[in-house]
C-alpha cells in the first residue's frame, strides 16, 4: 500500500501510465480544449459585436484593434512604467499586510481571550469601504505613492488577518493535547504546529489579498492622479484612444491571472505534506 | 514492588481522586474516591466499561487534566501539569501525529522541545523507529502508513521522549487483530528491554489480562476501583499459549464478571467467578459486553 501510493505520487512523466491515469490525462486535454474554445467563443462574440456596429467603435473596438496595440505598447517605456507603478503600490501594500496580518492573526487566533477582545474592533474596522476612505488619505498623505500603498494595505490586511486567525484556531484539540503532553515550548509550538496548521487557511487569505491588492491599486489610480495602469486607462479613454484603454485593462487582467497561478504553485509547494486527495 | 533492577523513575500514586464535569444542575460526577498505585517497572492495565472515565483518569495521570478532588503524585511531587518523566500514547494516533511532519520529525519533535541537537535527534528517532519495528520509514508522511504503523510511530515518539513512564490510552483499539497482537507483544518487549513503567487503559479484558502484571478493574457510578488483581501468568507471555491457559480464562472470567455485574446489579457482584463459565462462553460475552 505504501509503495503504491508513493508510485502514484511520482507518476507524472516517469512510470508508464496506467489505464486510469491515461483516462485522466485525456480528460485534462479535453478540459483544456473546452476552456480554450470558451475563450475563443467570447472573443468571437466580441469581434461580431464590434463588427456589427451595435456599439460605436470608439466605445468598443474589436479584439483585433485592441490586441494590435500591444506591439507598440511593449516597445513603449511608458507602458512598462505604468505596469511597474501599479505593481509597486500593490506589492508594497500587500507585503505590509502580510507582515502585519499573519503574526497578529496567529497570535489572536491562538489565545481565545485575544480573539474575543479584538473581535468587535476588527469587525467595525473591516466594514469601512476602503475606497470611501480614499479622500481622507489624500488629505493626510497627499497624492503620493504612499497613499496608494496605504489604501492597498488596508484593503489587504483584513482578509490576511482573519484567515490567519481562523487558521490558528484550526489546530485540532488532539494536536493541542499532544503538544501539551510532550511539553513543547511556546515558540516551537508557534512555528512547528500553529503555523503549519494555519498554512492552508493563510494561503487562501494571501490569494484573496493578492488579487485585491492589484484591484485596489488600479482603483486608486483611476480616482486620483497617481501614475499606473489605472491612470493610463483614464488618460487613454479621455484621449479617445479606447483601443489603448482596453489594452491596459487586459494587461491588468493578465497580472491578476498570473498572481493566481503563482499563488497556486506556492500553495502546492507549501502544502506538499497533504495527502493527494487534498491537493487535487 | 520494584519489578526490574534497571527500572527508572518514581511511583505514580493516585489518592482519593474525584473528577466532576459541568456545574450546577449539569454537574456530573465521573470518578469518585479512586486510589491506585503504580511502581517503577510495572505494567498495569486499567480496565473498565465504556463511559467509566478511563480516558479522564489517564488524562489526570498524565497531568493534562486536574482532578476535582484528591491528589495524584509522581514520586514526591504532586502532578499538576505534564511531567518530563511521563510520555503519553493517545488513542487517536491519526489525530496525534502531526500530518505536516515526516515520520522521523514527528518522533523527534519532543526532543526538539527539549533542545536536543538536530543530528542527535535524527539518530534517536531512527533508533526508536527501529525499536518499534519500523526501520526506514522516517522520510514518509504519516498518511502514507497504515493504522497499525501509525500507532507504532506514536509509540516510538513516546519512547524518544525517554520518559520512564509510558501511559497508553486504548492504544490498539482501532487497528486490525494481527497488528493488535504484534503491538501488544511489542509493548511487553519494550517494557522488558527498557525497564519502563507502562500503564495501559483499555476496555478489552483479554488484552488487559494478557499484558498486565496487574489489572485494575474500574466500575460503579461514579467510577471507582472495583478490584486490583495480580496477574500470575509469569513474565513470559505468548499470544497462543498464554491465551489458551486455564488460568488466563479464570482471570478473564473474573474480570468480566466484575464488569458485567457492575453493569446489571450496580456493583453487587463481587464473587470471583472461577469455574462458572467455560472460556468459550466467556470469550463470546466479552465481545458483546465490552465492545463500544
Amino acid at each position: 500500500m505504501v509503495t503504491s501510493t508513493t508510485r502514484q505520487r511520482s507518476a507524472p512523466g516517469r512510470a508508464p501510465l496506467t489505464g486510469r491515469a491515461r483516462a485522466v490525462g485525456q480528460g485534462r486535454t479535453g478540459l483544456l480544449l473546452l476552456q480554450a474554445s470558451t475563450v475563443l467563443l467570447v472573443l468571437a462574440v466580441w469581434a461580431a459585436l464590434a463588427a456589427a456596429g451595435f456599439v460605436s467603435s470608439t466605445a468598443l473596438p474589436g479584439p483585433g484593434a485592441v490586441f494590435g496595440r500591444f506591439p507598440e505598447l511593449f516597445g513603449d517605456g511608458a507602458y512598462w512604467q505604468a505596469v511597474l507603478d501599479t505593481l509597486r503600490g500593490a506589492v508594497t501594500g500587500f507585503v505590509l499586510a502580510v507582515v502585519v496580518g499573519v503574526p497578529l492573526g496567529l497570535v489572536t487566533g491562538t489565545y481565545a481571550a485575544a480573539e474575543r477582545s479584538t473581535r468587535l474592533l476588527v469587525d467595525v474596522l473591516r466594514s469601512f469601504p476602503v475606497i470611501a476612505l480614499l479622500p481622507v488619505f489624500l488629505l493626510v498623505l497627499g497624492s503620493t505613492p504612499t497613499t496608494k500603498s496605504t489604501v492597498v494595505f488596508i484593503a489587504c490586511v483584513f482578509p490576511v488577518f482573519l484567515q490567519a486567525q481562523y487558521g490558528a484556531r484550526s489546530v485540532t484539540p488532539m494536536v493541542a493535547e499532544t503538544v501539551r503532553g510532550y511539553r513543547i515550548p511556546r515558540l516551537l509550538r508557534f512555528h512547528r504546529v500553529i503555523l503549519p496548521s494555519a498554512t492552508p487557511s493563510i494561503m487562501t487569505g494571501l490569494r484573496l489579498a493578492a488579487t485585491t491588492s492589484v484591484l485596489v491599486a488600479i482603483g486608486v489610480e483611476v480616482l486620483t492622479t497617481l501614475p499606473g495602469i489605472g491612470h493610463e486607462v483614464v488618460q487613454a479613454q479621455q484621449g479617445d484612444a479606447s483601443a489603448t484603454a482596453y489594452a491596459y485593462i487586459i494587461t491588468a487582467g493578465v497580472i491578476g491571472y498570473t498572481i493566481n497561478l503563482l499563488s497556486q504553485v506556492a500553495e502546492r509547494r507549501l502544502l506538499r505534506w497533504r495527502p493527494p486527495a487534498h491537493t487535487d | 514492588m520494584q519489578r526490574h533492577l534497571k527500572a527508572r523513575g518514581s511511583s505514580l500514586v493516585v489518592d482519593g481522586v474525584g473528577k466532576t464535569f459541568g456545574h450546577g444542575a449539569d454537574e456530573h460526577r465521573v470518578i469518585e474516591d479512586l486510589s491506585l498505585r503504580v511502581d517503577p517497572g510495572e505494567l498495569v492495565c486499567v480496565v473498565g466499561p465504556s463511559g467509566a472515565g478511563k480516558t479522564t483518569l489517564l488524562r489526570c495521570l498524565s497531568g493534562l487534566a486536574r482532578p476535582t478532588s484528591g491528589t495524584i503524585s509522581y514520586g514526591e511531587q504532586e502532578l499538576t501539569k505534564p511531567h518530563a518523566d511521563i510520555a503519553v500514547v493517545f488513542q487517536d494516533y491519526r489525530g496525534s501525529l502531526l500530518p505536516w511532519m515526516k515520520v522521523r520529525d514527528n518522533v523527534a519533535f519532543p526532543l526538539e522541545g527539549m533542545g536536543v541537537k538536530r543530528a542527535a535527534r535524527r539518530e534517536r528517532a531512527d533508533e526508536c523507529l527501529a525499536a518499534v519495528g519500523l526501520p526506514g520509514v522516517g522520510d514518509k508522511y504519516p498518511w502514507q502508513l497504515s493504522g497499525g504503523m501509525q500507532q507504532r510511530v506514536a509509540i516510538a515518539r513516546g519512547l524518544a521522549y525517554e520518559a520512564p513512564v509510558l501511559l497508553m490510552d486504548e492504544p490498539f483499539g482501532s487497528v486490525d487483530a494481527q497488528s493488535r497482537f504484534d503491538l501488544e507483544d511489542l509493548t511487553l518487549s519494550l517494557r522488558e528491554r527498557l525497564g519502563i513503567t507502562v500503564v495501559v487503559v483499555t476496555h478489552d479484558i483479554d488484552e488487559a489480562v494478557y499484558l498486565g502484571d496487574r489489572v485494575i478493574v474500574l466500575g460503579g457510578s461514579p467510577t471507582t476501583v472495583v478490584d486490583n488483581l495480580t496477574i500470575d501468568l509469569g513474565d513470559d507471555r505468548d499470544q497462543l499459549r498464554t491465551r489458551a491457559h486455564a488460568r488466563f480464562a479464570d482471570l478473564r472470567t473474573h474480570v468480566l464478571t466484575l464488569i458485567r455485574g457492575d453493569r446489571s446489579a450496580a456493583g453487587s457482584a463481587d464473587t470471583p467467578a472461577r469455574d462458572e463459565d467455560t472460556p468459550g462462553q466467556a470469550a463470546a460475552v466479552t465481545e458483546s459486553a465490552v465492545r463500544r
